[in-house]
């Protein structure tokens, strides 16, 4: 199995031999992937990679160190994934290392429910920052265009972290016309976003 | 382009994503949908595409919302409270029994203020008596002072006069002429009538006059 999240050290003297070209790794100094292409791995998706931890451990601290250990690992056995394959590899390794950490942090359950927490991401280069400004722009223009009481629950839920049963309690509805209205909303969000990038 | 099944299950996807991340699914459902993203890349994007909507809507959302720069309790300058925050403190202030005395202190400091205009308004009954006693009293202690000046038989000439004039008394009769030209008005007309009389008087009990006429003129 190539796509191995914790290889075997027994197992890297046999990949040795193999040739490494199509993933990147150098045979020089041993079975290493090499490290300009894990440079290039983190600029192509450190960033969607860090929205995916900060999902599941729910801490921006935590995310980083999660982050930051998947790229170790990268650099230290990223070579026993095939190149195709490799962002998928990111990610498994990414949740290995979120779920453990989150274990360790007992903060499973937690909601993600601080939003200094949920900010740009420190590896965010400058058009990356300058599409999420775009993006910013975009969002409230399709926000604008939402109707007024999908907007009300989208704004509960996500701005004031309620939670779809206390929304429902405040806004006398039954909670399946609160899921219902968040369901919509969030569709035309993401159709209104993925047409804005396109 | 996706047809519209794959639309359907990419939503209905992106919304099991957004259950799991806001903390919306039971224990259960949150553990087999972290054994789906163990295997299928596509939940775990859908992971981080709900993460970052989230994050993307919050600003837009926070300008939509009401923009009052609302303090939290021993928050820093410039840090907003979210709505819900507020809401809470000021249901807080109102049921203490802090909130209640302060809205006393503000319904007696608009009685205050109501009854400020009121001061403009002329003095009735006693009050306008009072004023109008006092107004003439003041008028009858200026008489009086005129006629124990003028009644004065030492003085005998104008050098005499001239002398006794000092810038002390200059003071205070130019302050007596421009603080009442009423009261001046009335003396005068009591001081001819006075005069008169006691010009009169002095003729028939000396049959010669007096001379105190000079200040008449």
């Amino acid at each position: 199995m190539r796509l191995d999240q914790n290889p075997p050290r027994a197992r890297i003297p046999f990949r040795a031999r193999i040739p490494f070209r199509d993933c990147g790794v150098t045979a020089t100094d041993g079975p290493r992937i090499d490290p300009a292409l894990v440079a290039a791995l983190y600029q192509e998706h450190a960033a969607e990679l860090r929205w995916f931890v900060l999902g599941v451990v729910r801490s921006a601290d935590l995310a980083d160190e999660v982050l930051q250990n998947t790229f170790a690992k990268a650099a230290e056995s990223g070579h026993t994934a095939q190149e195709a394959t490799l962002k998928g590899w990111l990610f498994r390794v990414a949740l290995h290392e979120a779920l453990a950490l989150r274990r360790r942090a007992k903060v499973e359950g937690r909601a993600v429910q601080v939003l200094s927490e949920v900010l740009p991401p420190p590896v965010e280069t400058p058009p990356q920052a300058a599409g999420r400004r775009e993006t910013i722009v975009q969002v409230r223009s399709a926000l604008e265009q939402l109707p007024r009481e999908q907007l009300e629950v989208v704004r509960r839920r996500i701005y004031e972290q309620k939670t779809f049963a206390v929304i429902a309690s405040e806004l006398d509805l039954p909670l399946g016309t609160v899921l219902t209205r968040m369901r919509s909303a969030l569709a035309k969000l993401r159709q209104w976003l993925d047409e804005g990038n396109s | 382009m996706r047809n519209d099944d794959e639309r359907s299950l990419d939503d209905e996807l992106f919304w099991r994503a957004f259950c799991y991340v806001n903390g919306e699914q039971t224990p259960d459902e949150a553990r087999r949908f972290e054994a789906q993203l163990a295997f299928d890349q596509q939940a775990c994007e859908a992971v981080a595409a709900v993460v970052r909507l989230s994050s993307t809507v919050t600003a837009p959302l926070a300008e939509l919302s009401t923009p009052q720069p609302d303090m939290a309790p021993g928050g820093h300058a410039g840090t907003p409270v979210p709505p819900v925050t507020a809401v809470r403190h000021l249901r807080r202030l109102w049921s203490s029994r802090a909130g209640w005395a302060a809205l006393a202190l503000a319904a007696c400091l608009a009685a205050v203020m109501f009854s400020l205009p009121h001061a403009e308004i002329p003095p009735r009954g006693g009050a306008r008596l009072a004023q109008q006693t006092s107004a003439e009293l003041a008028r009858y202690d200026l008489a009086s002072a005129w006629a124990d000046v003028l009644a004065e038989p030492e003085v005998a000439d104008d050098t005499d006069l001239d002398a006794s004039i000092t810038p002390d008394s200059l003071e205070g009769e130019d302050e007596l002429v421009a603080t009442d030209d009423d009261a001046e008005l009335i003396v005068s007309q009591w001081l001819l009538e006075a005069i008169t009389a006691r010009a009169e008087g002095a003729k028939g009990a000396d049959g010669a006059p007096t001379n105190t006429s000079h200040r008449d003129t």
